[in-house]
Order: C-alpha cells, then sequence, then structure tokens
C-alpha cells in the first residue's frame, strides 16, 4: 500500500512566554498538544473546534511557517519520504513545492501594495519554476484563469477586488507552485455565502484536476461537512475525535463532539426544530494550564469514571472502523 | 401564533446617505409588519440595509443619513401610557420630538449589536450602567434599584452578581459582555429589541448558550425580536418569520418552515440554495452569479434583475411590489411569479 501524502505524529507546538514583573517566570502555551493523523493523496480532513483550540496553529505548523517543539511530520510527494522537520536543501525545495497554505483573511495575507502580477508571481520566482518575464505573465495568467479571475486582472492591486476575488487571488498564489497538499484556513469565513458556495465549488473542482490533498479548517459544520472526507475535532491543542466525515457527523461519540454539533446552528428549520441542544457549562479552561487528565472533564456531563477523567488524559482510540475517540466511555 | 396581534408596521421607509462619493439609496421602499411575542428574521448580503433599517426605526442613523419617506406605527400601549399619548392609533415614531424618542428607546425599543463595546461606557462599572437605566426607566432609587441590577444580572446567569456588578467592561470576556448588553436592552423591559449580529464575536457554544438566553427571556417578558444575521443557522433555529432584503427591498416574507422549503423569489432562492447543510450531501453548491449592487447608482426596476435567470423587460423598468402568493402570510415582489412556480411544480414541489 502506498505511503499516505501526510503524516503527522506526535506533533507539538508550544508558545512560550514571561510574566512577572519580579520573578520573571516562562509560560508554555500548549497550541498544538501531541497531534497524530494521517491524510491520504486527494482527500480532504476537516478540522473543527472552537476559537483558540490551535487548528491555525496546527495548520501553520504543518507547512512550516512554526518550527514544531517536538514529533515528527513526514511528506511522501514521489515515495521518497521527506521529514521536514530537518531537511536538506535539495528536500526544503520539494517541501515549498509540496505544501501550500491560504489564509483565513484575505485582506492581510495579500501585500496590498504589490500588484495581482507579483502576489501570484513571487512563489514561480522563488522556486525557480520558470525562466523570464514572458513565462512568468503567461504562467500568472493560466493562474489566473484556473480559479475564475480575468487576465486583465494581473496589474490591479488587492483593493480593487471584492472578497471571494481577493480569496481566489489567494488561492491562485498557492497553486503556483503545483502543491499536493494544500492548507485551507477558514477560507471562507469572510465572505457572504453566495461567494462562499462560489469558492467552495472551485476548491472541488481544483482539487479534483490537480489532485490535491486538502487540510480543511472551519468552525462552519455546513462547510466542513460538504467538503471533508474525514474530520478531526480539535479541543485545547489535542485531536478527541476522528474518523470519516459520515461517521462523525452521523454518530458522534466524544461527549465534546456531542456538545459542539447540537450548538451549531444548522440553516435547516425541521432539524433545528427536533434537535436536542447539549449546553456546555463549567469553566473553559485555557491552554497554559490545561486541566490534568481528560482537558474536557471541566465542561463534561458524562464524567464515566470521576477520578480516571480527572486525572488520566485518554488516548485516541479505534472505536469502530475508520472513527477514533479519545474518550474513558469507550476505554474502559 | 394563531391570533396574532400587530406590534409594528413599518411602511415604505426611504432611508438616504449624503456621501463624497455621491447619494447612498439605502432603503427604498421597506415595508413588513412584527407581532406580538415573534422573532423576526431579516437577512440578506451584506450592504443590502438589514443594520439601516434598524437605525431607521431607532431614528439613529447619524448626521449623514435621512429618512425621507415611510411610516413607523408602533402599537404598544405602554410606551404610549409612559409618553403621556391619549387618544386612539398607534405610535408614529417618526414623528415623535427628539426628547420622546429617547424615551421611547429605553422602554419601547433597544438595540443589541455586535460588538458589545460600543453599548458599554467603558468607564462605569456594570452595576452603575444597570442603575442609570433602572433609574430612569422604572423610577427607582437605593436599594429597590440596586436589588432591581442584582436580578437582571442573575437573569442572564451571571455569578456572583455582587461581584459582577461591581466590574468595569473590559473585566469581563466576550460572552459576558455580550450577556450585560442584554440585561442593560432588557432593564426598561422593551415591547421591542433590534439585535443585530448578536452573537458574531462569541464563540459556538457561548452562542449557543447566548441565543437560548435571549429566547427564554423574549418568553419571559413578552417582548419581540427583530434579528439581524448574516448565519441563515441561526435564523433556522431561532426566528419565528424571515424577511429577505435585497438591495433595500424587502423582496420576500414568510415563516421560517416555508421560507427554507419553498422560496418563491429568485434571490431567496439562490439564496437559500447556496448555503451548505449537514442534513444533505450535495456535490456542487449553486449560487448566484453577479455581484452585489451599487447602491449609489442602483439597477432600475427590480433591483435584483442584472442577476436574476427570470429577468425581462419589464423587470428593467418598474419595481415590483409585495403581494401574497400561495398564502395570506406569504409576501414576495417579483414580475414573474407565475413563471417561478411552474418551475417549482417540474422540479416537484420544493426548491
Ligand atoms: N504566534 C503566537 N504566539 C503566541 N500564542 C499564539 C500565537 N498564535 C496563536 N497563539 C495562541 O495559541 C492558541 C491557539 O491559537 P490558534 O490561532 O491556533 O487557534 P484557532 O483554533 O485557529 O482559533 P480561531 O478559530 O479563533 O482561528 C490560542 O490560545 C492563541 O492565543
Ligand atoms: N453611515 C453611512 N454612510 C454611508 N453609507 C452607509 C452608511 N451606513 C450604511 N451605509 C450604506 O447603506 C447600505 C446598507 O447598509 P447596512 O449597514 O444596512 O447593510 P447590512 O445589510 O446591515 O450589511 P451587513 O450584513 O454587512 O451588516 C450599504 O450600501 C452601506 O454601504
Ligand atoms: S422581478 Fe424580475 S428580476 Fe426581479 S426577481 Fe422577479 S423575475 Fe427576477
Ligand atoms: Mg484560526
Ligand atoms: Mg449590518
Amino acid at each position: 500500500m502506498a505511503k499516505p501524502l501526510l503524516e503527522v505524529k506526535n506533533l507539538k507546538k508550544f508558545f512560550t512566554f514571561q510574566r512577572g514583573l519580579v520573578k520573571r517566570k516562562t509560560f508554555y502555551l500548549r497550541a498544538v498538544d501531541d497531534v497524530t493523523f494521517d491524510l491520504e493523496r486527494e482527500k480532504t480532513l476537516g478540522v473543527v473546534g472552537e476559537s483558540g483550540c490551535g487548528k491555525t496553529t496546527l495548520g501553520k505548523t504543518i507547512v512550516g511557517l512554526y518550527p514544531p517543539d517536538s514529533g515528527s511530520i513526514t511528506l511522501n510527494p514521489n515515495g521518497n519520504p521527506i521529514n521536514t522537520l530537518n531537511p536538506n536543501d535539495e528536500e526544503l525545495k520539494i517541501i515549498r513545492k509540496t505544501v501550500q497554505m491560504v489564509f483565513q483573511d484575505p485582506q492581510s495575507s495579500l501585500n496590498p501594495r504589490w500588484p495581482v502580477r507579483n502576489i501570484v508571481g513571487e512563489p514561480l520566482e522563488i522556486l525557480k519554476l520558470v525562466s523570464g518575464r514572458k513565462e512568468k505573465e503567461s504562467k500568472v495568467i493560466e493562474l489566473l484563469e484556473t480559479v475564475g479571475l480575468k487576465p486583465e486582472h494581473i496589474n490591479r492591486y488587492p483593493h480593487e477586488f471584492s472578497g471571494g476575488q481577493r480569496q481566489r487571488i489567494g488561492i491562485a498564489r498557492a497553486l503556483a507552485s503545483q502543491p499536493d497538499l494544500m492548507v485551507l484556513d477558514e477560507p471562507t469565513s469572510a465572505v457572504d455565502v453566495s461567494v462562499q458556495a462560489q469558492v467552495l465549488n472551485l476548491l472541488k473542482d481544483l482539487q479534483k484536476e490537480k489532485k490535491m490533498a486538502y487540510l480543511f479548517i472551519s468552525h462552519d459544520l455546513g462547510v466542513v461537512h460538504h467538503m471533508a472526507d474525514e474530520i478531526a475535532v480539535q479541543y485545547l491543542g489535542q485531536i478527541v475525535e476522528y474518523g470519516d466525515s459520515e461517521k462523525v457527523f452521523n454518530n458522534p461519540m466524544h461527549p465534546y463532539t456531542k456538545a459542539l454539533l447540537s450548538a451549531l446552528p444548522v440553516a435547516d428549520p425541521e432539524f433545528e426544530a427536533h434537535k436536542k441542544r447539549i449546553i456546555l457549562t463549567g469553566t473553559l479552561p485555557n491552554a497554559i494550564s490545561p486541566p490534568p487528565g481528560c482537558r474536557f472533564h471541566t465542561r463534561c456531563k458524562e464524567l464515566v469514571d470521576e477520578k480516571k477523567c480527572k486525572s488520566e488524559c485518554p488516548a485516541l482510540k479505534e472505536v469502530e472502523k475508520n472513527h477514533k475517540v479519545a474518550c474513558w466511555i469507550y476505554d474502559r | 401564533m394563531s391570533d396574532k396581534e400587530i406590534l409594528m408596521e413599518v411602511k415604505d421607509l426611504v432611508t438616504r446617505f449624503y456621501t463624497e462619493d455621491g447619494v447612498v439609496k439605502a432603503l427604498e421602499g421597506v415595508t413588513f409588519s412584527l407581532y406580538k411575542g415573534e422573532t423576526l428574521a431579516l437577512v440578506g448580503e451584506t450592504g443590502c440595509g438589514k443594520s439601516v433599517t434598524a437605525l431607521s426605526i431607532l431614528r439613529l442613523l447619524g448626521m449623514s443619513g435621512k429618512t425621507l419617506k415611510g411610516e413607523v406605527l408602533f402599537y404598544d400601549e405602554e410606551s404610549k401610557k409612559r409618553l403621556g399619548m391619549t387618544g386612539k392609533g398607534p405610535i408614529e415614531i417618526l414623528k415623535l420630538e427628539s426628547k420622546q424618542m429617547l424615551k421611547i428607546r429605553g422602554f419601547g425599543m433597544s438595540m443589541i449589536t455586535q460588538d458589545p463595546m460600543t453599548s458599554l461606557n467603558p468607564v462605569y462599572t456594570v452595576g452603575e450602567q444597570l442603575l442609570e437605566v433602572i433609574e430612569l426607566h422604572k423610577g427607582m432609587s437605593g436599594d429597590e434599584a440596586k436589588k432591581e441590577a442584582l436580578r437582571l444580572i442573575e437573569d442572564v446567569e451571571l455569578t456572583p452578581p455582587e461581584e459582577i456588578f461591581k466590574k468595569y467592561p473590559h473585566q469581563l470576556s466576550g460572552g459576558q459582555r455580550q450577556r450585560i448588553v442584554i440585561s442593560i436592552s432588557l432593564a426598561a423591559e422593551p415591547a421591542l429589541i433590534f439585535a443585530d449580529e448578536p452573537t458574531t464575536a462569541l464563540d459556538v457554544t457561548i452562542q449557543a448558550r447566548v441565543l437560548e438566553l435571549m429566547q427564554e427571556l423574549k418568553e419571559k417578558f413578552q417582548t419581540s425580536l427583530i434579528l439581524i444575521t448574516h448565519n441563515l443557522g441561526i435564523v433556522a433555529e431561532t426566528s419565528d418569520r424571515i424577511c429577505v432584503m435585497y438591495a433595500g427591498r424587502v423582496v420576500e416574507v414568510a415563516d421560517k418552515f416555508t421560507l427554507f422549503k419553498r422560496p418563491l423569489h429568485p434571490y431567496s432562492q439562490g439564496l437559500i440554495a447556496a448555503v451548505p447543510v449537514v442534513t444533505e450531501k450535495r456535490d456542487r453548491l449553486s449560487y448566484i452569479g453577479g455581484t452585489v449592487p451599487n447602491l449609489i447608482h442602483p439597477p432600475s426596476g427590480c433591483r435584483f434583475h442584472p442577476r436574476c435567470p427570470y429577468a425581462t423587460d419589464i423587470c428593467k423598468e418598474k419595481m415590483p411590489e409585495l403581494k401574497p402568493v400561495e398564502t395570506e402570510d406569504h409576501l414576495v415582489e417579483c414580475w414573474h411569479m407565475d413563471e417561478v412556480l411552474k418551475d417549482l411544480e417540474e422540479k416537484g414541489g420544493v426548491c
């Protein structure tokens, strides 16, 4: 069996900062804390979870924008696995080509003083994918057309575009290196539903055409359900449930996933009318001093084995085929 | 809602903004009614006039905005009594003097905005801000007023009330602040609350609690709610009826089940079809082509015609009017309802 395109093992990314005036103490914010998963070619993994649970940090660490503290990220673009933690120059070039990221807010991720020509052309130049101005220009135009923009847009600046068009520029830039994997961080959260529909359709078409894998981050469950083959539910830096999208949606098993799914309003009044909502109470912990044991225990209604829940952290275990959960309910 | 009692009628509101680039024709004849105790949702793309509708009714448009035409009839007996109005007929909001308007904005109608910090005063404690409203609108003072303030804090489930009472807004989390804004809006027990994107800044799990809370308080105080949001999920969850707006016009009004299942205006159909939902898996999403119109130079006739698949010459020339279609309560403005209905028949009745 071919190796998956991306293998993430026990990945940790902590942010450090100092606090205190007299005695400076170092604190760790455990943004990504022991995350493990695989992603196959041409598949989409959706990552969901509350604000601040570490979704963006996970994405940025995978594309190499943050150095991880421990664990491994392995890419298999062409049969030779590359460990992205300490690559040589040749491997670094392959990694940069293989993985790209589209950011949540197109406004802040596109250089406002550059025309589209430079924004989309830059990765082509850096990665030496084109030689000469002519070739660069025709490649940029080709990329613009791929994402449904027009050749004459090449000289315009980001502020001259609508939100949806700006998001397309970000996608065109990411596509420039013909990546095998794209990390899409809330690619439509800044646009209207109608524009969102266009961008999502475009992403699906491109995925088929270019055979890419997506890591798709979003807090909109409808959108994730539409896009993803598999879902990872993140809570305070950890994956608490992981599996086949239909399984996680139709049969959520972790108490947090159940609450999250029930809390999200769905644009279907009949579904809403029959839905039972689980409202989470209890203190919302933070990632600097996460609770011991199961991190969810401060808000969990189940607490199957109170002593264990409060002292031991459950591991992510396969409960049914392609469906893993980290909870003592399923591990006794 | 069997015997529906009208709380407010909004008729033909026309609002303009005078800017350097030209006159923004933000509202072009907005018309709808609101029943007692109901939640009416205003939905539509960004810039379609949802917030301006609320601000026009509350008369908070600011210096550059002006409502040129229209009527807002407010049938709240309590407000009439408090204003010392005798005689029959509703309060004509747009004709009130500004002093009366100030009072109405407390005990008649109040507003919850997206960013709670804009409605809270950063230099006063939560308690001071609550007391001010209670003293002004309920005529209480001293211990009685303080007791009432603590009760209101408890109502929005913030504990311990005495602690919260002493806090400044910046000492609270986003969700806590939004609850304080809600409790201040409720302090005067208004007949109507406008909630403009009340939970957009909040996390999903906290959002769920705030929405539930608003629902409970609404039932307890028999308040009507005008809910403004982009999020069609929230609309499906919390509203009774829905008003779809497009470029400064109300293009369709219906109860929420009808509107999601059988939207009739071509724009509403496009809007609903574009939303991915977890209850069904579709391979592709449909969307409305074209872009949101510029309201300085809005399209002639039906403002949706440049993007509408049904548009013909009459759509370019004349603006259609809201009319009942299929039932008395389902209002649509469109010249080509016959074609739309025929198409629906062919597709088996549901959109
Ligand atoms: N560069 C940074 N330096 C320090 N802390 C950071 C940094 N980036 C993120 N964090 C912290 O790490 C945690 C995870 O943040 P992250 O942005 O990954 O969350 P998220 O799941 O993407 O949230 P959202 O849904 O709000 O985008 C948060 O507590 C955040 O404050
Ligand atoms: N103070 C103002 N000056 C000039 N134009 C304004 C002003 N306020 C609103 N507008 C214009 O009026 C129109 C309606 O705006 P409104 O804020 O009601 O939109 P909305 O439907 O609430 O959109 P959103 O969903 O983005 O909040 C827009 O074209 C907007 O640009
Ligand atoms: S009136 Fe004409 S343009 Fe407007 S929605 Fe109906 S068919 Fe379309
Ligand atoms: Mg993020
Ligand atoms: Mg608004």
